[in-house]
């Protein structure tokens, strides 16, 4: 007997993602999905939007990493709380791994929780944790060619930062080129410019940021 | 390795499936077919790896495994087919 189902099993995960995103809406809570490849930037763009943002919000923060906890070390001792998920070789997180994180931190006390993915520029992509905002650090050292390549990525960011464009003349990458491709991908998408390890290239997203949070707690 | 999680997920899926049916408690499975679609093309080899060890002494151990292309975006449990 044949039995027809026809089912993503996204569907999966993508249920568990919608579980998460009332749950953190019952607490008011916004999240933040950061993805990128490895080493585009994500932590130290946590370092420093922190100082900012910190000032206003209680914080907390999920960090994804393959084995150790190196990143959460990195941003320990600034008035955030951690959370830490090892993925042992996992190349993404998921919505289950979220809503397991969220079960470790006090919901009632936090106004962001910002999750930093595993560094990937593929597999992210797939995945719905549950966030309001996804972002994608891309840095320019890799090229300027890669918005069609790994498209997905891409297209599914609402927030692309372009990082480290104090190279951008070392590396020979022109950033409108940049730009245009992702437009092309991806007409919605904020675009900002960044050197993330510059917090004052870093005003502009900060305060976006900041009012995109102030309107959802408004909702 | 997000092959681990779709073989989860497809598991699952499949699993519940058969629950919901029931006069087809006991029933043992002979064959699955997948559809593997564009743009997050699950690695067949990878994916068999995870699945193998999920089924192992369930009554999806030893169904065939076939995969289909689909046009849609994802990785899809097309049809089971449950033992008369
Ligand atoms: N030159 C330069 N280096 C940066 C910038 N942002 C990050 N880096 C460096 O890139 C490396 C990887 O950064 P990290 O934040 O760990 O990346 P992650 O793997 O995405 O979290 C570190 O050595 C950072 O200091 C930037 O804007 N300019
Ligand atoms: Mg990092």
């Amino acid at each position: 007997m044949e039995i027809k189902v026809l089912k993503n099993v996204m569907i999966k995960n993508d249920a568990v993602g919608n579980d998460n995103r009332k749950r953190f809406k019952g607490h008011k809570i916004y999240t933040i999905n950061i993805t990128s490849s490895p080493g585009a930037g994500k932590t130290t763009l946590l370092e420093n939007s922190l100082k900012y943002i910190n000032k206003k919000y209680r914080t907390a923060i999920i960090e994804g990493d393959l084995y150790t906890s190196r990143d959460a070390e990195r941003l320990a001792g600034k008035n955030a709380a951690l959370v830490q998920i090892n993925t042992e070789g996992g190349c993404h997180l998921d919505a289950r791994m979220i809503s397991g994180a969220a079960n470790e931190l006090d919901l009632n006390d936090l106004d962001i929780i910002f999750i930093e993915n595993v560094g990937n520029l593929v597999c992210p992509a797939g995945f719905d944790l549950g966030e309001n905002l996804r972002v994608l650090v891309y840095s320019i050292t890799e090229g300027d060619d890669k918005p069609k390549k790994y498209l997905p990525m891409f297209n599914k960011a609402d927030v692309i930062l372009i990082n480290k464009i104090e190279l951008a003349d070392i590396c020979k990458i022109n950033l409108n080129k940049l730009e245009t491709e992702i437009r092309e991908i991806n007409p919605k998408c904020k675009i900002f410019r960044i050197s993330a390890v510059n917090p004052d290239s870093l005003i502009e997203w900060d305060t976006w940021l900041d009012e995109q949070i102030g309107e959802y707690k408004k909702s | 390795m997000h092959e681990a999680t779709i073989a989860r997920y497809a598991f699952d899926i499949i699993n519940e499936t058969i629950d919901n049916l029931s006069n087809l408690k006991g029933k043992k499975v002979k064959k699955i077919v997948f559809g593997n679609g564009k743009p997050y093309t699950v690695m067949v080899e990878s994916f068999e790896l995870y699945f193998s060890e999920l089924v192992k002494g369930t009554r999806l151990e030893g169904a065939i495994l076939e995969y289909e292309r689909s046009e849609q975006i994802g990785f899809f449990v097309s049809t089971i087919e449950v033992e008369e």
